[in-house]
Formats: C-alpha cells, structure tokens, sequence
C-alpha cells in the first residue's frame, strides 16, 4: 500500500495511533475528507468487479468506481491518494437478522435484550436498545461487516429491526433505517417427535390452525387500523404495524419448513400491499417458484450449520446459496443462532463456503452486500461501490471471504477511517507484553 | 445347579401339596380329576404328534403319547378333539402383571442422597431386596388378556429402577392358591431410573457404572460380612445370584452395553432390546447371553403426504421393513432367546405378527418354542413347564389349527389343568347361507356375514330383498330379530350340532310359541379358494432386503474392512514432520500404515513384493493431510454427555455409551476428521472417562475405539461446574463457587490416595496373608482418580479463567502429577508461561468468546500466544456442527496471531494426537503411522478446501463423489420402501404418523432429562 499526499501523515496517525489504549474503539469524526482509492481489485457488490479501479470519494459518499485507466480519474481533485494495488475493495458487508448491540454475555440475563414478555410485540423496537458500546462489535467490524440489521427475536411477532453501521456514538448518529420491519415467526407445525400419539398431533393441527387464525385476526386489524390516518386512541401495536400497510417497512417471515413457507405465502397473498422477505428458508428450495412468482427474497440461514434431518445432503447448508440463486431467488447469508452476536465476524467466511460449493464468487459478495441492502431497502445508502452512496468499504489484504487473508487494512464508514482495533487486540498487546517486555 | 434342582423340587412338590395343608369347609375334595384329551395333534419335541392323547391329572400331566399307545383311567374325563391341536402354553418373562406402580415424588429440588431410609444400598434406583411378590395383586382382566394371548405363566416385575429386585413367577389361573409357583423368579435389571429422584444417575453410563459398583460391592460384602453394617440390597444380591438375571436394556446398541456388564462380573444377561438386534447380530452373538425379543413391530407409517414423509429419516422406514427378520436372523444365529408380548398394545398383535417373521422364514416351530422351552429354559423353569410332557404342570392351549396362523383360534388355555375358555369353538364356523323356516310354512334366507369377530344377519322372503336382522350370540345359544312385512318375528334358540350347521329354538308369533329352524346350505367353496389364491399371490419371493451399516442413511451395504494399498502421486503433502510441506511427493499406503513418503517412489526397487497391489492415485493440484483429530468433541454419544448427579463421577465412561449410529460421525469424516476424543462433558468438577475413537463408519462401539490408547477423563472449573447457569434451584450441590471447586479436588484426590495405601498395604502381605483377609472394595470412581496419582490416566480439564488454571496446576504440583490437558482455556493467554513450565497442553476454540460471564476476556490470539510461549496448543470443535470444519478453524490461528500455515495445520492434526498420546502412530505423514489420510480439493486451511477423501487405517471411509451416489441411493431407499408403505396403507395396515428422529447434539454443558 502507497499513501501519497499531504495528508499522509494524519492518515497514518489515523490507522496507527490507536493502538496504544483503545478498548472500544472511538467513533469517526465527522470531518471529511476527499480520497482517491487507486488499483486495488473492487468488488462492486452487484456482481461486477474492477480489476484496476479508482475509487473517488468526496463528501462521505462515493464519487465515482472506474477503471483507473478511466480519463475520468484525475488524482490531483483529492486530499488523499491510496494506492492500493492487488488489494481487495468491498462495500461493507451486513449481517440481516442480527442480535448485535442486544447482547453482551449470553448466560448473563442482565445483558440480554433482545427478546421480550409477549407473543405480538411489533411495538417494540431494536433501535433505542442497540448498544453503540458492546465490545462485541469492534470485534466484527475488524472482519468486514460493517454494518448489522439489528432485529429482536422471540414471541409471535418478535419486534421490529432497525440497520444501523457498526460505528457511531449513539443509537441516533449509527442508524441508516430505523424500523426497517417487523419480524414474524411463522407458527411451527409442532410435535415432530410425538407424531405417533394420534390425538396429539391432532391438538398440534388444532393449535396450528388457531395461531394462524389468531395471526389472521391480527393482520386484519392492522390492515383496517392503517386505513385511518388519525386515530383518537393510540394503539401502540397497530401503529406499529402501519408501516407494513403503507410500504415503509418489510415483514420478516421467519420460517424454514416447506409447508410453514407455502402457508405463510398464501397467507400474505391476502395482504398483496406487504412486502414480504424470507428469514431462514432451510427447505425454501422447495417453494422456489412460489417465492420468486410473489418476489420474495431470501435471508438465508447461516451457511455453517448442520443439515436439519439425518438424512438430508450432508453438505445441505453448503450448498443452498447455489441452489436458490440457481433457481432464480434473491439471496442474502445472515448468522442467526449459538454464539449469534460474536459469531457475526465469521459472516464474510459463510459466503467463501458457499463459493466452494458451487456460488460464483461474486454472486456470493452480492449475497453480503447488495442483495442485503435490496432485501433490507437500503440500497440508496449501502450496499454496493456505486457512485452516489455512501463510502462505507473496507480494504482487505487479500480475499476476504477467506480466513487465511482476511485482513483488513483500513475501512471508511461514510468516507472517514473507522478505527479496526477492538478490545481482544487490546487484551493480546497487553498479553505479548507481558512475554516479550 | 444345585439351587437350580432345588428350586425345581420346591416347586413340584408345592403343586402336589396345596391342598392338603389347608383346612377346607365342609367336606374336602378329594377326587383326582383325571382328563384325557383324545385324537388330537400334539406339539411334542419341535414336532406335532398325529391323533395322540394329552392325559392329565389334577394340575400334573401325566401322560402323552399315540391315541391308544398308554390306558385311559376308566374314571377319566374324556374330551374328543379330533381336528384340534394341542400346544403347551406360552410363558411371560418381562410383564407387570399384576403390580401396583409407586408414586413419584413431587419434589422439584434437586435431591443428592437416598429417601430411602434403612440398611439399604445408597442410591434409590438399586433395590434388588425388593419382591414384586409384596406388590401383587390378582389383575383378573389382565389375566384374561394375558391368556387369550396363549400365555400360562408370567413373570412379573415393577418396572422400575436399575436394579428392580426379584420378579414373581405367576400361573394365570384364578384360583390364588394356583397362583404363585415362585417369588424369586428372576432378578431385573434396566438402563432407566424409574421413579426415584435422586439426581445420581442421570445418564446411561452412570446407570452402568452404578450396576457395576454395586457388583462390586456385593462381592466385597460377601468377603467381608462379619466385619461391616448389615445391607439389605447387598445380601439380595448374593442370596439371588444365582437367578436369572433380566436385563431391560431399550436398545440394540444397549445389548452390547449390558453383555460388556455381564462378561465382567462373569454372569449372563437375558436382553430385551428394541426388536433390532439384527444391526449388530454378530457382535450380539460373539458377547454371548440370551435375549428376550419383543413383537412391537413398528406399523407402517403414513407416508401419504409427501412433507409428512420428508421428515421420516431412512432408519426409521428401514426399522419397519426389517422388522420381522429380527427373530429369523437371531434364529439363523443360534443365539438362544425368547419372545416377550411387553409393549404389544393388542392381543392380536401377538399373532399377527409371529405370522409376518414366519413368512419371512421363521419356522412355526421354532417360534412356538421360544414362547414355551426356550422362555422356559431361560427362566430355568423347564422341569416343570415349557412343554407338555410327563410331570410338567398341564398348562396348555387347545386350537382350532395351526398357532400363529391368521384361521387359528385358540379355543381354551388350560392354567394347571383348569380350562378357560377362548373361543366357543362352535361359533366360529355360522357364516354362510341358511334355509330358515318357522314351524315349516314360512320359508326365508338367511345370509351371515362376518366382518371382524361381529356377525351380522339379513333375512329375507325367498327370492325377495333380504333386509337387516338383530343377531345374538352367546356360546351357542342364538337370538334372531327380524321384521318383515310389518311382521317382527323374535326367534330364540341354539346351534345343535358341532358343525354348526342347524339351529334350531322357538319363537313366539301371535301369541303363540311355535318351531323354527335355519339348516346351512352346503358351502360355495369356489370363494374361499379364490381368497387363498389371492394370498399366495401376495406373497411372491421380494429380494431379502438389506442391513446398512449403520443401519441408516448413507450407512454401509457390507462394512469394509480391507485397507487398500495405494501409492499417492505428484500430492502437496503436508507431513507434519521436519520436510515440513512437500510439493510433488508421493505416499505409499498398505496394510493400514503409511509405507513410505518421498519424492518420486520408484516402486521396483522400493517395493517388488506389493508393487502389483499398489494403485496409483494421482493427486496433482491436491493437497495430502495427515487426519484431522478433534480433542474436544462430543459426537457419537447415547443418552447423556454428562453425568451431573454428583461432584465427582470419576467411575462413569463415555466408553460404555458411544454411539455408532451417529451421522455425525459421517459427517465429520467428510471434514476430514479421522480420530476424536469423546469427552465426558462439564457439569461437575471431575467428570467421567473418555473414549478415544475413530471416525469408522458403520463398525460396531468397540471396534471404533482405539486400541491401546491411554486412558483419559475430563475434569471442569468455572461457571459449569459451579452450577451458574442451570436454573434457580440448582443452588443445593456442593460446590457453588470457584473456592468450593477447589477444596473437591483435594478431597478426592485424598479420599483417592488412602484408596491406595489400602491397596499397597494389602498387595505387599504375603499369600497366605491374603487369603485370609479379603482384598480392599473396589471403588470405580478412587481407581479412576488413583491412577491420575499414579499417572496412568490423563486430565483434559475445562477451563476458562486463569486464576482457576493456575489452581488445578498448584493441586497438580501438590500431588505430584501434571495436568495433561486444559481444554477451552481461553485465558490460557494470560498463563502460558505457567502452562509451559507445567507442562500442559491447551487445547482451544479458535474465535469462541462472549457466550458466558468466564468468557468475556477471550481472545481469537489465545492460540497464536499459547503456541508462541511453547505450550503445545490445539483447536478442538465441542461442535458438532464445527467438528466439520476444523480445518477452517486452524486457518484462524494464521488469522489471528500470524501462525505458520504449516504450524496452524498442526494445531487440528499432531498437537492433539501429541495431547491424545497417540503422536507414535497418528498426526503426521510419517512411515509407520497408521494411514489416516486427507485429500484435499485445496490447501486445506482455504475455506475453499473440500475433503475428497478420508482414509482411517487404509480404508477409504469417505469419498466425495461416493458420497453423492450414497445421497442418491438414500433416495433410491427411500422411494422403495415409501412404495412399500403406501402399499401397506392400501391393502389395509394400520399406520403410524411420521416421527421426526430427534438430533442429539451435545455440548459440554448439556444435561439429559
């Protein structure tokens, strides 16, 4: 990497300095400055990718992705220069469906706040609970993503999410969209280990059937609440589900069984005005035409995860990228699950299995970037190195989908460095001191 | 022998004498009723006995033989059963019959010692002085059901603990003086807990250990009684050792469990597995023992709905096909066994179902046998019961035809010489067609039809529409409604001869009682004989369907055991050794090790003798590994990782409870992982024994183990062992904080040392000494924690926070053993120096961190640190789902920290086989080693990388492109045997709906229950 320019050296204090003390990383100022990234191998996010690239960056968004051979690039209009030949450029990658800055220490309850009391909680919202000081998340970002649909979980209607990017003093300064959806649990067709016992699986059909009556019942209230504008008494609930009515926000379905996806797509064909996106979607290969005839995208369940039946394709969860963009479908990879919050670094890694089984290696971007900010809506912010977006990207030593090269040597969040140290490089220097003094 | 002959005496001579001692009222009876039962066919010595005579007297069989081979006694009852048959009855070795079940208690915090007050064994599971006979009660309808199945006799137990206590053997006649032949008839044994709620065992191998310790204690107390307190359960024991001893062990896999019991304390076990013994037939055979086998054939499930079907695993529809081979595959090995009815939920399943093993090649007799001589035998009852000859009690079936077959009917079941009666053998035969008339004027027909057991009747005016009548039918007296043009005519009356043929009674018209009669018209014997046709058909041979092994998805057609012999070509090896990582090298493999490693192998000079058994695979552009092992893992593992009951469990092994059938097994050799470390997991301070195994899919529990391999047991520290996270109540067992954890090592490790000097004291008497005093009890859990004192048995300790490392290493030092292994140790960072000069390994999550309090100062570099300060460091999984993938994982150590490619690979392959003390023959490409060998698409630590193939000892147990074809005759299977079940469904078997076979994965700190 070549810097050149006058402000080198504030650059380079800038990726340096840090080191001595941060635990939690300080959040960029707001100051910005105009950079002109040059050579590195730029992947767009839509699929492309520029070998030679020149990337203009002015005012925290970007200017311009070219060719660097391009007449357009002329490096003298920027304040910085970086030359970055063979170096790997991505839009920051997001992880959908994340409990990032809702949990600190899993077993410890007093950290945890990402699930509460109730079965229809749309009313209740990641936004104000994200926590911009989790030492988790400089954790995350040092690997790449960069940003995070936070969402809660648990209940019928868990919540609704917000997207934030992993820096920012506060709730307000980090978010990109705030309550983006509602996410939805699709009623399970239980009792799969007691099947045998006739009049039980006769209860579970029952109890199936009453929770979608009940899910019924609440989706029609919303609908008829959301054709009022003013309504003298507030309810908190139906309000919070307006927005699904008026197109400002999505429903996450969340649902991984074949007939749990087709009820749950018949059922939303009675609310055509909802957009409807797939969490999960183990068996959503199945019900391919059925998603892509009503354009519903896929979040899918993480890569690395074990096949859900004995007999299922041992390398199932492998190959379901392939399979549904094969069939058409619109995908994005999230991390849902154990170790969910820390786990989320290992997002980059999901998209390189994928690629090794059968994902061209740029469509397996797209599935962590622009894909992403289409299922989220968010593609005017984030999503892809376009012209006109925000200039939030990372620079990695080599392909970082892969763990042997995935190193990041500088990132921007809406075109300023963000600080890459976290708390467990802080606790390693402290450690090497202690043996070489 | 003795006791045996004894035992048979008592027996006889109680059938003799039970009426005389006892007072009667009235005038006594003295007659000996003697009866004959002529012209019958016998089931006599596996075969049948044409037109012979059963002679009996009182509740004694007296006689049996040719009709008119021996003298009929003139004052003898004599029954003509001309067509019939006779069978000795079935006998019951596993039932409840008759027994009121205990109530469980309610209490819900955790409960460490016995409620079991008294001189009695200490936990509450183990009640061998219990008498089934002390809970009996005559169950007077269970007894019907139990007869109408055939049986005369049954044994009956609560089924409830490990270790039951003594069954009674129970005669199913009403009378209670002809009840009970004996209250020790068997001792029973389980591998579940039943009622009690002491939280010790909670998992199989502690049941095991337990069963295990209390032989032994049973053996020490009868060495030593004199000496020690009186122990009600320990006298059981040695006062019934020689009984039969019933195992109920719930699964196949459990067969081999119980038999490894049974061989080490010299005795044998009669086994009542799940009906799939035929999985594991040849290793069930070689153990040795009886079985017990049950008739709960799975139905067919409904596989109508093809999402309903998606989730039935092939195992589970394989298990329904193979069903009804098990008894014919057991009966082909000659491994004695009887059947039990236990679980059966109808009385006809019995039947149906003995029929289904006959079709598919058991013979009748045999079948018949092991109700009668073989139960009879295993229960060490033959001299008085099991078949009818002279002396044994008259207990006896009488039927209609052949046993089992779908036209039988067992007419009456004799209990010591009484009848009760099945079936009214006239009834049977009244379907047909009939000319009825009433006092010779009014002509009708008559048409009875049989739909299950009912018969139903429709009358009619000759030549006109027939419409409904009432039928009634008791033995074989007859009530008939029927109303015909306004006209109800009510008709009373009974069947009158054997034949069934003419009924005849009266009937009360107009007020005046009048004749009828119904005569059956001579039978249309074209149907039946098309019916009989049909079921021929049905029953063309099907091609012998096939055992997977495991019998399950992706399951081997045969298990292989050849190793090949290969040499490897232009491969990028990974040798581990000091060539480092090698570019266009070869490895020749055969005989299961690696022969050589080098470049260009010419195989005429180095290997002329093999060189034409040697096939050459080139591997240009591949990478070649040694096998991934993975020191953590809890994969392959039945009923329960954790032994959580008590503190210190030392006595329990994983050994007893690996599980073969895992599909993770298979799944973790298509990551390339070729030996684990299955650990006990870390919910106690001192957990149980580990099995080091390797990943060989489809071979039995034992023969996955490695031989020789050291012995290891997993101990844990922190936030697990200290019950942070298991709930409010769990706040009762010792210890609750890290000081408490401290001070149980040091109590174990001393109640440990005495255990020893007890032992040294008494090894160094001299012989003559020794025979005079018995040797010290063999404690399970202070041998264990003995041999770490002694370093003959290695720790892998779970551990997170240094202040706790540094403590287990200071008890270490104090005790003056080392501390083999921490494992997790994600503060191992902050203490390697110590680790070092210790001498411990560590063996890491490569990223793990945050998921509880003890870990919030993990760190990705923890391996990179530990490594670069000279501990000898490792990643392992915990994961089932990771075990897959440790390849990536060791990438994560050139991630984090910047370790050598080369030295990272090491981290999944020699450092734990250095850990595992198996580095002498695994963890590097290295001549002599075992060939446990990786192919990789890749450089191993790329995510890019795939398995291709995995070879264990020289045998190719994964393959990629196999692997694909398995997947598609995975489908293939399934298709066939979806077909067959639908087919079942058609022709009119009950189903079952679809279970989904439930994943067991477990981590360090999962619980059962």
């Amino acid at each position: 990497m070549i810097l050149s320019n006058r402000n080198i050296f504030s650059l380079l204090l800038c990726l340096i300095s840090l080191s001595a003390v941060a635990q939690i990383p300080v959040p960029v100022d707001s100051q910005k400055q105009s950079i002109l990234l040059l050579n590195g191998i730029a992947h767009i996010g839509n699929g492309k990718v520029i070998d030679r690239s020149a990337i203009g960056i002015r005012d925290g968004k970007l200017e311009y992705v070219l060719a660097a051979f391009d007449v357009r690039v002329d490096s003298t209009q920027f304040d910085t220069v970086i030359h970055i030949d063979k170096k790997h450029v991505y839009p920051g990658f997001i992880a959908p469906n994340s409990r990032l800055g809702l949990v600190e220490i899993g077993a410890v309850r007093a950290s945890r706040d990402y699930d509460d009391v109730g079965e229809f909680n749309p009313h209740v919202r990641s936004l104000t609970a994200y926590n911009t000081e989790s030492r988790i998340t400089p954790t995350v970002r040092s690997n790449g993503v960069l940003f995070a649909q936070v969402s809660p979980t648990g209940g019928r209607i868990s919540g609704s999410s917000s997207v934030f990017q992993l820096d920012g003093w506060n709730w307000e300064d980090a978010v990109i969209k705030s309550d983006d959806g509602i996410h939805l649990n699709w009623p399970r067709i239980r009792g799969w280990g007691d099947w045998s016992d006739e009049k039980k699986r006769k209860k579970n059909q029952e109890e199936y059937e009453a929770e979608l009556r009940e899910l019924k019942e609440f989706f029609d209230r919303a609908a008829a609440y959301a054709k009022k504008d003013y309504h003298l008494d507030v309810d908190l609930r139906m309000k919070a589900m307006s927005g699904l009515f008026l197109d400002s926000q999505r429903v996450y379905l969340h649902a991984d069984r074949l007939n749990e996806i087709t009820d749950a797509i018949y059922f939303f064909d009675a609310f055509p005005e909802i957009k409807v996106v797939l969490v999960g979607g183990y068996e959503s290969w199945l019900a391919a035409e059925l998603l892509k005839d009503r354009n519903i995208p896929v979040i899918l369940r993480r890569v690395h995860s074990l096949p859900m039946n004995e007999d299922d394709d041992i390398h199932m969860p492998f190959k379901l990228p392939a399979m549904l963009h094969k069939k058409g479908l619109k995908v994005a990879l999230e991390n849902s699950g154990s170790m969910e919050a820390m786990g989320t670094r290992n997002l980059p890694f999901y998209a390189g299995t994928a690629i090794a089984y059968g994902l061209e290696a740029e469509v397996a971007i797209s599935m962590l970037t622009l894909n992403t900010a289409e299922i989220l809506g968010v593609t005017d912010r984030i999503g892809s190195l376009e012209a006109g977006k925000d200039a939030s990207l990372f620079v990695s030593n080599g392909d970082a989908l892969d763990m042997m090269s995935n190193e990041l040597l500088f990132a921007l969040v809406q075109g300023s460095f963000i600080d890459l140290d976290n708390p467990q490089k802080a606790l390693y220097r402290k450690y090497r001191k202690k043996y070489k003094p | 022998m003795k006791s045996f002959f004894s035992l048979f005496l008592s027996l006889y001579v109680s059938v003799l004498l039970a009426q005389d001692w006892k007072p009667s009222n009235g005038v006594r009876d003295e007659q000996e009723v003697v009866r004959a039962f002529e012209h019958a066919t016998i089931f006599y010595n596996g075969d049948y006995l044409q037109d012979a005579t059963l002679l009996i007297k009182d509740d004694v069989i007296i006689a049996v033989g040719k009709s008119g081979s021996f003298s009929i006694p003139s004052d003898a009852i004599r029954y003509d059963l001309k067509g019939k048959f006779i069978w000795p009855s079935f006998i019951e070795l596993y039932s409840d019959f008759g027994i009121s079940k205990r109530e469980r208690s309610q209490s819900r915090t955790p409960q460490l010692e016995s409620n079991k007050k008294g001189p009695f064994y200490y936990n509450e599971t183990i009640h061998p002085e219990e008498r089934a006979l002390d809970k009996y009660s005559y169950d007077q309808k269970a007894a019907e059901k139990y007869r109408k199945m055939g049986f005369g006799l049954v044994s009956a137990i609560e089924k409830d603990g490990v270790v039951r206590g003594r069954s009674v053997l129970l005669a199913l006649n009403d009378d209670a003086d002809l009840q009970v032949l004996n209250a020790n008839s068997a001792m029973h044994y389980s591998f579940s807990k039943g009622s009690s709620r002491q939280t010790y065992p909670s998992s199989l191998m502690g049941m095991i250990a337990l069963i295990r310790q209390m032989h032994y204690d049973a053996k020490w107390y009868a060495e030593n009684q004199s000496k020690i307190d009186y122990n009600e359960s320990l006298e059981a024991i040695n006062e019934y050792a020689d009984l039969p001893k019933i195992i109920d062990a719930q699964s196949t896999l459990s067969i081999l469990r119980a038999q490894k019991i049974a061989e080490e304390f010299d005795m044998q076990f009669i086994i009542k597995g799940d009906g799939n013994a035929y999985q594991r037939l040849s290793e069930v055979k070689a153990n040795g023992g009886a079985l017990l086998v049950p008739l709960t054939y799975p139905k067919p499930y409904d596989v109508s709905d093809p999402f309903d079907a998606m989730a039935l695993s092939l195992a589970d529809m394989k298990e329904w096909e193979l069903a009804d081979y098990n008894s014919v595959w057991i009966e082909n090995e000659k491994v004695p066994f009887a059947f039990t009815s236990d679980g059966l939920k109808s009385e006809k399943e019995l039947f149906t179902n003995v029929e289904r093993s006959i079709q598919k090649g058991l013979s009748r007799e045999r079948a018949v046998e092991h109700f009668t001589i073989e139960a009879a035998k295993l229960l060490q009852i033959d001299e008085i019961s099991g078949s009818l000859e002279k002396g044994k009690l008259a207990n006896f079936l009488i039927t209609t035809d052949s046993l089992f077959k779908k036209e039988n009917q067992i007419v009456s079941n004799w209990v010591r010489g009484q009848e009760y009666s099945i079936t009214n053998a006239n009834q049977i035969e009244i379907e047909g067609e009939y000319n009825l008339n009433i006092d010779r004027l009014r002509q009708f027909d008559m048409v009875i039809s049989k739909k299950g057991s009912k018969y139903s009747a429709k009358v009619g005016v000759k030549g006109e529409e027939m419409s409904k009548a009432t039928l009634e039918l008791n033995g074989n007296r007859i009530s008939l409604n029927y109303t015909i043009d306004t006209t109800l005519y009510r008709l009373s009356g009974s069947i009158s001869d054997d034949q069934s043929r003419i009924w005849s009674g009266k009937t009360l018209i107009n007020e005046q009682w009048q004749d009828w009669a119904a005569i059956r018209k001579a039978r249309d014997n074209k149907a039946t004989a098309e019916k009989e046709k049909d079921s021929t058909k049905s029953e063309e041979p099907q091609p012998l369907p096939r055992v997977f092994y495991p019998n399950m998805a992706y399951g081997w057609d045969s298990i292989p055991d050849k190793p090949m012999s290969i040499v490897f070509r232009n491969a990028t090896v990974w040798t581990n050794e000091e060539e480092g990582i090698k570019k266009n090298y070869d490895v020749v493999i055969h005989d299961g090790k690696i022969k050589m490693v080098d470049y260009k192998i010419n195989l005429d000079i180095m290997f002329p003798l093999i060189k034409n058994q040697l096939v050459e695979i080139d591997l240009k552009g591949k990478h070649l590994t040694s096998g991934i092992i993975d020191e953590h893992s809890h994969i392959a593992i039945s009923r329960g990782v954790n032994e959580s009951g008590e503190a210190v469990t030392a006595e329990v092994r994983i050994g007893d409870v690996v599980n073969s059938d895992d599909i993770n097994i298979y799944r973790q050799l298509a990551g390339g992982v070729t030996a684990s470390q299955l650990l006990h997991g870390s919910a106690n301070p001192i957990g149980g024994q580990s099995a080091l195994i390797k990943l060989r899919w489809g071979k039995s529990p034992e023969e996955m183990k490695i031989a020789d391999a050291d012995g290891f047991i997993k101990f844990a520290l922190g936030e697990n062992v200290k019950q942070s996270n298991w709930g409010d109540r769990n706040t009762v067992r010792f210890p609750q904080t890290r000081m408490g954890v401290e001070q149980v090592f040091y109590d174990a490790f001393n109640r440990a040392n005495g255990y020893k000097q007890e032992a040294q004291i008494y090894n160094a008497k001299s012989n003559r000494d020794k025979k005079k005093s018995s040797g010290p009890r063999v404690d399970l859990e202070l041998e264990a924690l003995a041999q770490i004192l002694d370093s003959q048995r290695f720790i892998t300790c779970h551990s997170y926070i240094q202040s706790e490392i540094n403590m287990l290493m200071h008890i270490a030092d104090s005790m003056d053993f080392r501390v083999n292994t921490f494992t997790h140790i994600l503060e191992g960072y902050k203490v390697a120096d110590k680790l070092r000069e210790h001498g411990a390994a560590g063996s890491t999550f490569s990223d793990w961190w945050a998921y509880k309090f003890e870990v919030n100062d993990a760190i990705p570099y923890n391996g990179a640190i530990m490594h670069e300060q000279g501990v000898l460091t490792a990643f392992n999984s915990d994961d089932a789902e990771m075990g897959r993938r440790l390849n990536q994982e060791a990438a994560k150590a050139v991630k984090y920290g910047g370790v050598s490619q080369e030295e990272a690979w090491k981290f999944v392959t020699l450092n734990p086989a250095k850990m595992l003390h198996l580095d002498d023959r695994m963890g590097s490409i290295k001549e002599g080693k075992d060939a446990d060998i990786v192919i990789w698409s890749d450089n191993p630590l790329s995510i890019y990388a795939k398995a291709e193939q995995t070879y264990i000892d020289g045998i190719l147990y994964f393959d990629l492109e196999r692997s694909e074809e398995l997947a598609r005759r995975n489908l293939r299977e399934r298709e066939r045997l979806i077909k067959l079940m639908l087919a079942a469904k058609q022709a009119g078997a009950q189903t079952q709906k679809v279970k989904k076979k439930q994943q067991k994965l477990y981590h360090c700190d999962d619980l059962e229950q």
